[in-house]
């Protein structure tokens, strides 16, 4: 009889998957049959694949032969390296959403393409100043001026300044 | 007499003021193609007060000249950068990118090009004949049937997902888990509200557009980052010797273009399940007949057949959604449902009168999606060596650029930063599925297929009981999905033993 390995990523991610298939399908109880008929229906083989997918998981190394008819990661880079860039990555793109919740687009903009070729990719002054403006120049060209899509001017903007 | 009337037409297409108002039309369609977010429907919604002025063959050739080619630039944007340019283009990634990235970035946006073209003539060529005939083909299909068709379009893609069972198990999981978060928001039955967290945001269910936006280009972005090169590594970049190669692999795969074309066209006919459907099919159809084994282990590692297929189907579809607007007033997608609305701005009720009276404006149409795609095709290969020339810029320096893309792409399908959060999510979503090797096509199918798959769940239950699931149709599908299953189980078993080589 095979043993249960140690939980890795695999598992903790298969497991989360049950755990809102559950979670999905405890919230249809009380619901009345014309709202709960669809996620149930789709909620208890998604609940049974789940918990086959996560005992699998449990039980058994992974086989480069799982592979998914889906583009693949690069394996090149060391994963120490790998982790920090991602995890650095992650960083900029949350910053980059914070910053427009606080400042709004138009000033995020140029903002984050400056901070992030200057700071990550190690770029000079000029080229990060060069293509930070370039960046605000064709956001404000193509979706303010020509597309007149309403971008929200941002917490501390709207607080502070107007 | 058709063809007299078909060549009326297109000599009523090539006046100048027609062309000119399609090539104004074109141009707009080309850039928002290229742009993430902006969907080809939205532009629609936002022209459709130009054509009030305008003669009905002046207008369908702008607003269908500007639809039309919509999907095929916004190929070039999935190849390039691995970012859907159009919901209707993200299958087109798996393996556009996948060949951007080893450098033949030219061949890929070849092939999807031409492939493009090949869907486009095949598509108008349907709307020309099915016209007369297609009455009875929607007919065969009410709820229990459109219910059956949504299940075996997950389980044709889910039974394709990888080499051995496991990846099917994980196909279907991902499937049923894309039916599940289209149930976010109010029920369409009764209006309750399902998983909305008590937020506001979610009471219109997730937006497919941050969805798709962020389930493919954040683990792009994030394996940009890793590698810390140029999307295209240290592979040369292809010049115009790798786009002539993908417009040969179009002709080289010749029938697969066409049958991956017909089941855009078939798709496209059936009211509700349109492009973001077709792509998913047609990718299937590409992985499924190759052979099992190696041909077939090159998809999602950038085998030029996934390009194709998604290519043509995603064109041709046009075609097909067109039949049932022009023929019974019944748009068979949303940009076909606003599109009904230039019809009553141009004084034309769409049924038999198009037929008729006004079939000089049908088949411009035609000749409009032709000469549409031709001259975007056309325009697009002029352009191609500097576009693909992108691929070969340093990661770093592109990332910030990605990123905005990726933001505003995701932002102006609803101008809400709620989209924004969405987006990220599903990027993070995304990321895990690629890493702990999900794939990622069957939740996408099942997500774009839930709302339909719900409504017409619930009108066959509430019509028939149980008795909708012994319609002839119904069991027929019913064994076509047993059989889809059983076949990709036979052909594992075959791999497993040696009889086809691994």
């Amino acid at each position: 009889m095979r043993r249960f390995g140690r939980p890795d990523g695999r598992v903790l991610f298969a497991g989360g998957v049950t755990l809102l298939a559950a979670w999905a399908l405890a919230q249809t109880t009380g619901w009345p049959i014309k709202t709960a008929l669809y996620p149930r229906v789709v909620g208890i083989p998604l609940l049974a694949l789940a918990i086959a997918e996560t005992v699998l998981s449990l039980r058994g190394r992974e086989d480069e032969r799982h592979e998914a008819v889906d583009v693949t990661l690069s394996t090149e880079v060391p994963p120490r390296v790998a982790g920090r860039r991602t995890a650095a990555v992650i960083t900029w793109m949350g910053g980059f959403y914070l910053g427009v919740l606080l400042i709004g687009f138009p000033r995020a903009v140029p903002l984050f393409v400056f901070a992030y070729l200057r700071g990550q990719a190690g770029e000079s002054w000029i080229t990060a100043l060069l293509l930070a403006a370039s960046a605000w120049l064709g956001f404000t060209l193509l979706f303010v001026n020509l597309l007149h899509i309403p971008f929200a001017d941002g917490i501390l903007w709207r607080l502070f300044v107007r | 007499m058709l063809v007299e009337a078909f060549l009326r037409a297109f000599l009523e297409v090539v006046q100048w003021d027609v062309l000119s108002f399609m090539l104004i039309g074109v141009g707009a369609g080309f850039w928002v193609g290229l742009l993430p977010g902006l969907g080809g429907g939205t532009t629609l919604a936002l022209m459709l007060p130009f054509v009030y002025r305008m003669q009905p063959v002046e207008a369908f050739a702008f607003l269908l000249g500007m639809h039309s080619v919509v999907a095929t630039t916004g190929d070039i944007t999935s190849i390039l950068f691995g970012i859907p340019g159009e919901g209707t283009t993200a299958a087109t990634i798996l393996d556009g990118h996948a060949m951007a990235k080893k450098g033949e970035a030219g061949r890929a946006l070849g092939a999807a090009l031409a492939s493009s073209l090949v869907g486009a003539i095949v598509g108008a060529g349907a709307l020309l004949l099915a016209i007369p005939v297609v009455r009875p083909l929607v007919l065969t299909f009410g709820s229990p049937e459109l219910f059956m068709l949504a299940v075996l379009g997950i389980a044709f893609i889910a039974s394709l997902s990888g080499r051995r069972p496991r990846a099917m198990l994980r196909g279907f999981l991902a499937g049923s888990l894309g039916l599940l978060l289209a149930a976010v928001g109010q029920d369409p039955q009764a209006g309750n509200f399902r998983y909305t967290l008590g937020s506001l945001y979610l009471w219109d269910g997730l937006d497919l557009v941050p969805v798709l936006v962020g389930f493919f280009a954040i683990p792009e972005i994030i394996d940009l980052a890793v590698r810390g090169t140029a999307i295209a590594g240290d592979a040369p970049i292809g010049r115009l010797s790798g786009v002539a190669s993908g417009v040969r692999d179009t002709f080289r795969h010749f029938w697969l273009t066409v049958r991956c074309s017909i089941i855009g066209t078939y798709i496209g006919v059936i009211p509700g399940l349109g492009g973001g459907v077709a792509q998913w099919v047609a990718y299937a159809h590409a992985v499924q007949s190759a052979r099992p084994g190696a041909d077939r282990d090159g998809f999602g590692k950038g085998d030029v057949r996934g390009v194709l297929g998604p290519g043509a189907a995603n064109n041709s579809k046009e075609g097909g959604a067109l039949v049932p607007t022009i023929a019974f007033g019944v748009p068979g997608s949303s940009a076909m449902a606003i599109l009904l609305g230039a019809f009553l701005l141009v004084g034309l009720t769409p049924g038999p009168d198009m037929l008729t009276k006004h079939l000089n404006v049908t088949l411009a149409m035609v000749w409009t999606i032709v000469l549409a795609n031709v001259v975007a095709v056309g325009g697009s290969l002029v352009f191609l060596n500097h576009l693909a020339r992108l691929t070969a810029i340093r990661g770093a320096v592109l990332i910030p650029f990605l990123v905005l893309l990726t933001f505003i792409g995701a932002y102006t399908a609803n101008n809400s930063p709620g989209d924004m959060a969405v987006m990220l999510l599903f990027g993070g979503l995304g990321y895990l599925m690629v890493r702990f090797r999900w794939p990622r096509a069957p939740l996408v199918l099942g997500f774009v297929l839930g709302e339909i798959a719900e409504r017409y769940l619930w009108i066959s239950v509430a019509r028939y009981g149980a008795v909708w699931l012994v319609r002839p149709v119904v069991v027929a599908l019913l064994l076509l999905t047993v059989g889809v299953i059983v076949s990709a189980l036979v052909q594992y078993r075959r791999v497993a033993i040696g009889e086809v080589p691994p």
